[in-house]
């Protein structure tokens, strides 16, 4: 029988055990795990038997081999020794080879046997192997009901939904209303930053009521896009709340407990595989029902009769929509999964010791990035253990545990997913990365930088801090790689130091890329669209309002100095712009803000983004284009490159 | 390579391209302007959905600017992954030409650049000049041809 | 026995007053006044007796924050939603500390008006 269409489906599979047994390894490495064990066994069993039943003797030979050694571990006839896992992992190296060429070639390589039977003797080739015991799943505790009506400490955490636009407003309606019900501990934000405007998307607090009161109190409020409710362990909890950072929330990282009450679907239903292209099918029908539901909105917008039906076409679209987007998005674990390892190799071949922790690993990205955040991520984790985790001898010099802790972070706040890497290591070598970049001309010898400017420029080519150029960080061709790569997908990267504590980057994504909420302009008589995303606020200015300082056009607002372009100049307008009383567009894109003015602000929309293939060159301002509803074409500002100038001139730039 | 090409107009010549890089003919369509192109990019314009580059054929070869035409149709061709259009005054017929028709012609002949044409056959005492679709839309060109003007 | 919500609209421009009232007329909302100034506002408030107020925030003359003010003085229980565009969020935070139960952005979606009524009148 010829199995060659379950194929694809034997590949993911087989990846899937061969990241098992490595995770299982890499446990088995620290310590003696009997469930590792259990669970390499188990895999390594599957894999055995999926490519026996394929066809593919390399690999299930292979297999079969590891599975008599792990039968001896497991009866204590054998011992499971340093020695024997590094030959377990390059086995599993080479199972993963052979997946691989099947993936490339359909067929598999020819290897040998010998190599793994001479090292440690002829293993037991048992004929028939005990069946391996099946547990039964752990039993779900149906939720006490009587629990809700308990007076208890609860944490709450809720994110605004995506069109949602005075957040602060929003999170003040809602604050008032939970502040009603008890005593509230430690709001993020707190009501001082939400009255000031400083706030995400998010809210989290812990309140003394109970949890019933809660639900209710959410449920009757609007632009909630989800909400959890957890048993606040008041000690725990409270000690997390480590980094004030307004408006994000910690939730991800430490649940804990159970889930109370929560105000979305999690994920215990059961999946299904489906073929991307079938989704990207799928998606772009929805993208053609979204431009087609706008403009039969606009020809129904004179006749009330239709007014209820098309109401209920843009809610289904709009639901449709949000369907489909939530099926491009995968957990970035399947992304993260592979660093353990490369981290462990890496520090290795440096001689450092370096432990990776990974949190928020259930973050979800567009598929179609995921893959490609990759080489970006390798490049700073490279960095990181190459240069800023230090060799033990020196960390124990400094008082530090020899083994160097990298942390990977992922976690969503709004339309955005944060990815951080940080290290405990000795920071970035300031008055070195100065050094280079004036011997690189990038900056005058007597130019004067912060700390952040300096920071910002181990992204610019040409720039090395390394002494002896390993292959492994390469010239300092790393970062500025990584950091076209990530703008190259709409996203950004910062990065913050402290000399001897440590580094941090962070990493800005956006949550789609299809479809966005954006914002109409006009500007001397032509249309553009700001992706909402990077949208901060929006204002009126007149041209009393503005004032030339060096040689930038600023304007005060809320008593901060901000930064104009007239848009009219960036996109070379033929037409003439307004010059008295214009519309500003405050964009924020990591840390710094920019004004943009325009001649009037036409509303918001949700925006299906159209690639233009040919003459990307020439696009580079540009997202994208997007169709509206009448028919017409525009374009769709890219943020980044907009800002672009101002981040050269990071020196010189005021306010 | 098939052996049928697309006959179309610009001023008064003729010119050929193959039909298997040709995906249709429309009428003029309202282009949006896009910032920061080359002289002879149009602009955009919506084709049923996809949003599709428009160029300015004439401008491309540097040939004269013609009057306005308003009968002139847009060519929808397909080149390696790209789908691009280009205007033209209008398009006449598909003819057969055989390779061994076809003669390398140096641009006196032609009127332009050599780099964009794959030769010229006569066909019914016409002379078409058969355009080499990729030169004509590869970018690199473009850079240099911009830094002439 | 159900009875209809009733509603007071305030807001200077007609145009504004007749999108929101065709709106609440269709879903189930009695409009009871409309007023387009505060001093109009605060008298209709007190000879109608409303469930709710809903308030544009820019207005001129008496502005939306100060009509909030007088109302909330003539009634604390006064339930009032304020009426913004995007870029007057100051505002709206400063009616919400003064006792604005919402708010609604324009442009108007119906089913977030409608929402945001049901809700506020809970």
């Amino acid at each position: 029988m010829d199995y060659k269409e379950y194929l694809p489906v034997f590949i993911e599979e087989s990846k899937e055990n061969i990241q098992v047994m490595t995770d299982s390894l890499m446990r088995l490495e620290q310590q003696e795990d009997r469930e590792a064990i259990n669970e390499l066994f188990r895999a390594t069993h599957t894999l055995k038997g999926m490519s026996a039943t394929m066809g593919y003797a390399v690999i299930s030979d292979l297999a079969h081999e590891l599975e008599n050694y792990l039968h001896q571990i497991r009866s204590q006839e054998l011992d499971l020794t340093p020695q024997l896992i590094s030959i377990f992992f390059q086995a599993v190296d080479e199972i993963d080879r052979q997946i691989k060429a099947l993936e490339e070639t359909g067929s598999c390589r020819t290897r040998e046997l010998s190599w793994l039977e001479s090292l440690c003797g002829p293993g037991e080739t048992s004929a028939s192997l005990e069946p391996i015991p099946i547990e039964p799943p752990p039993e779900i505790e149906p939720e006490k009901l009587a629990d809700s009506e308990i007076e208890d400490f609860f944490r709450v955490t809720l994110r605004l939904s995506n069109d949602c636009m005075l957040r602060a407003a929003r999170l003040l309606t809602i604050y008032r209303q939970l502040a009603r019900l008890g005593e509230m501990v430690d709001p993020q934000p707190t009501l001082d930053d939400i009255v000031s405007s400083r706030v995400g998307d998010t809210f989290t607090c812990i309140i003394n009521c109970r949890s019933v009161e809660i639900q209710d109190a959410l449920n009757n409020c609007m632009e909630i896009e989800e909400y959890q409710v957890t048993r606040a362990q008041a000690k725990g909890n409270l000690g997390d709340l480590a980094e004030p950072e307004p408006g994000l929330t910690q939730s991800h990282e430490s649940p804990g407990e159970p889930i109370v009450a929560a105000g979305y679907k999690g994920k215990t239903s059961p999946s299904v595989r489906v073929d991307t292209e079938k989704l990207d099918h799928l998606l772009n029908l929805v993208s053609e029902l979204v431009i087609n539901k706008t403009t039969i909105q606009q020809a129904a917008s004179g006749y009330s009769g239709l007014a209820d039906g098309v109401e209920h076409l843009h809610r289904l679209t709009g639901d449709l929509q949000t369907i489909v987007m939530k099926m491009r998005m995968i957990p970035v674990e399947t992304v993260f999964n592979r660093f353990p390892r490369m981290v462990r190799d890496i520090a290795r071949s440096l001689n450092k010791q370096v432990s990776l922790s990974i949190a928020g690993a259930e973050t979800e990205l567009d598929r179609t990035i995921i893959e490609d955040i990759v080489d970006p991520l390798l490049h700073i984790l490279r960095n990181a253990i190459d240069h800023g985790i230090e060799a033990p001898e020196m960390r124990k010099k400094r008082d530090k545990s020899p083994q160097g802790q990298i942390t990977l972070k992922a976690y969503q706040t709004g339309n955005q997913v944060v990815i951080e890497i940080s290290d405990d290591g000795e920071g970035l070598a300031f008055p070195k990365i100065r050094q280079q970049a004036v011997a690189a001309g990038l900056i005058a010898h007597n130019a004067e930088l912060s700390e952040r400017d300096l920071a910002g420029l181990i992204f610019a080519t040409g720039l090395s801090t390394s002494d002896n150029v390993s292959d492994i960080s390469g010239r300092g061709v790393g970062l500025d790689v990584a950091r076209r790569a990530i703008e190259a997908m709409g996203g950004s990267i910062q990065v913050v130091s402290r000399r001897q504590q440590g580094t941090t980057f962070r990493i800005l994504l956006p949550l789609t890329l299809a479809i966005i909420q954006g914002l109409l302009v006009e500007c001397a008589g032509e249309i553009y669209v700001f992706p909402l995303s990077y949208i901060r606020e929006t204002e009126v200015v007149y041209r009393r309002d503005l004032q030339v300082v060096g040689h930038q056009e600023i304007v005060v607002f809320r008593g901060r100095v901000l930064p104009v372009l007239r848009l009219s100049q960036i996109v070379t307008s033929p037409g003439q712009p307004v010059n008295d009383e214009m519309s500003m567009v405050i964009l924020r894109h990591g840390d710094r803000e920019v004004g943009i003015l325009v001649d009037d602000l036409l509303g918001q929309q949700e925006i299906v983004i159209k690639n233009v293939s040919w003459g990307s060159d020439f696009f580079r301002s540009f997202l994208g284009a997007t169709i509206m509803g009448d028919g017409r074409v525009v374009l769709i500002l890219d943020v980044n490159t907009l800002l672009a100038p101002f981040r050269e001139k990071e020196g010189g730039l005021v306010g | 390579m098939a052996n049928q090409y697309v006959v179309f107009q610009l001023a008064s010549e003729h010119y050929a391209v193959n039909i298997t890089q040709v995906r249709g003919i429309e009428k003029l369509l309202p282009l949006t302007r896009v910032p920061h192109a080359p002289s002879f990019v149009q602009g955009v314009c919506n084709l049923r959905g996809s949003v599709i580059p428009v160029i300015d054929l004439r401008r491309r070869l540097s040939l004269p600017i013609g009057p306005e035409n308003k009968n002139a149709r847009i060519l929808i061709v397909n080149v390696d992954k790209y789908t691009v259009g280009m205007t033209i005054d209008n398009a006449n017929d598909v003819v057969t030409i055989n390779p061994g028709d076809i003669e390398p012609s140096p641009s006196l002949v032609t009127g332009i650049d050599s780099e964009f044409v794959r030769g010229v056959a006569r066909v019914s005492n016409k002379l078409l000049v058969i355009l080499d679709l990729e030169k004509i839309l590869t970018v690199n060109q473009v850079n240099q041809l911009e830094s002439v003007r | 026995m159900f009875r209809k919500k009733r509603i007071l609209i305030v807001d200077d421009a007609t145009f504004m007053r007749m999108m929101i009232r065709d709106i609440l007329t269709k879903n189930n909302f009695e409009v009871v006044g409309e007023a387009a100034n505060g001093e109009e506002a605060i008298a209709k408030y007190k000879e109608f007796k409303p469930d709710l107020v809903t308030l544009d925030i820019t207005m001129p003359g008496m502005d939306g924050v100060t009509v909030l003010k007088k109302l909330r003085e003539h009634d604390p229980s006064a339930r009032v939603v304020m009426c913004s565009a995007m870029g007057q969020q100051a505002m709206v935070v400063e009616a919400i500390q003064y006792g604005a139960r919402d708010f609604i952005n324009k442009p108007f979606h119906p089913q977030k008006v409608v929402d945001t009524l049901r809700k506020a009148l809970q």
